[in-house]
């Protein structure tokens, strides 16, 4: 089971049992090994590092719990319009992706997350005109909400929002319209701050954006988005005056699904 | 002094002023384009480029195997199944979306 923390802690329907699994194991979030009478058999709060040590608590509670066969289970998409396709609304779930770099790669863990945009935010990324060399500048608000992916943790509790955006520009250029498709171009601007009562935990966030979409001129529609940042990170009390880290994020979206490999 | 040292010495004075009132007034100026932002000054990155740096910055095919796992999202579902199969159950709780988020 893959549960969010808050909905566990306050759903009425399960509240009591984590209350009864956390006075056993208590820790404030990570794994817990439980037996079918509601028993803590192991589990810890394990870090990015730190499978060696989850695999030995699952072995040692399985030892305890005695031998079981391997569960046969399907693989389903459980968020299958993360980063593909159009709901039936015409909203849609760009897929972000970040993480720090060092000399083009990636240091450290690569994050994933999702920003979903409604059918006019959507939309506003859409060329004006469907010709080689025509130019728009995305919606503000649209262009606001790309800093989601400008922190790498939900410090505090929430990912960066629009209203943490400072600075947020975000153009486009249709390049090339050939074979049915329109080639377009963007490039951005980007900075966020948060500010926290805990000093340690705001932050600062300043990028540039180069991205490529296709526009299918038969469909009417966005075949493709790829929006690539790069840029620093800073964080701690007064973050402008930290010591910044280079990080990197994508927001994309495809039309169709490729097949996993 | 005669009138042409005078005069000399105006223009010297003068062009001097001149010159440091234009080095007040343009220097700025140099240094801000020296400034200007990385992204103006670069090319912007190639299809294959970005593709390239967003490929370093998604996990890798291997590191996403977690979420080919069928994974429950309802604990009361989850201690039914457990109870019915008699399986140790697996919970992941975090601050936030476990399958989502971070």
């Amino acid at each position: 089971m893959a549960i969010s923390l808050q909905k566990l802690r306050t759903d009425p329907a399960t509240k009591d049992w984590f209350r009864s699994i956390g006075r056993q194991k208590d820790q404030y979030q990570g794994i817990w090994i439980v037996s079918p009478e509601d028993k803590v058999m192991g589990g810890g709060d394990f870090g990015y590092a730190d499978s060696p040590k989850l695999l030995d608590s699952l072995d040692t509670a399985l030892k305890a719990s005695g031998p079981v066969q391997p569960r046969k289970a399907e693989r389903r998409e459980l968020y299958p319009f993360r980063g593909v396709g159009v709901r039936p609304d015409g909203n849609v779930d760009l897929a972000l992706y970040r993480c720090f770099l060092h000399l083009g790669k990636a240091d450290g863990p690569q994050m994933r997350d999702t920003l979903p945009l409604n059918k006019e935010e959507w939309a506003a990324l859409r060329p004006p005109k469907l010709v080689a060399g025509a130019e728009w500048v995305i919606a503000e608000d649209v262009a606001r909400k790309m800093v989601r992916p400008f922190c790498l943790n939900t410090l505090g509790g929430d990912m960066p929002g629009p209203e943490d955006a400072k600075v947020a520009r975000l153009a486009a250029i249709v390049e090339e319209v050939e074979d049915g498709r329109a080639r377009i171009r963007l490039t951005g601007t980007f900075e966020a701050v948060k500010l926290f009562k805990e000093k340690h935990l705001s932050f600062r966030s300043t990028a540039t954006a180069a991205g490529i979409a296709e526009y299918d001129l038969k469909e009417m529609t966005l075949s493709s988005f790829l929006l690539v940042f790069q840029g620093s990170y800073q964080q701690g009390a007064q973050p402008e005056t930290q010591k910044g880290r280079q990080f990197g994020a994508v927001a994309e979206w495809q039309r169709k699904r490729t097949p996993s490999p | 002094m005669s009138l042409t040292h005078f005069v000399h010495r105006a223009r010297l004075f003068l062009c001097g002023g001149i010159f440091a009132v234009a080095a007040g007034e343009y220097g700025p100026a140099r240094q801000v384009l020296a400034q200007a932002p990385a992204e103006a000054r670069k090319p912007s990155p190639s299809a294959a480029e970005l593709t390239e740096l967003a490929t370093a910055i998604r996990p890798s095919a291997k590191a996403n195997k977690w979420q080919q796992i069928p994974w429950l999202m309802d604990v009361n579902e989850g201690r039914r199944v457990a109870k019915e199969e008699k399986r140790l159950l697996f919970l992941w709780t975090v601050f936030g979306e476990p399958l989502d988020e971070c």
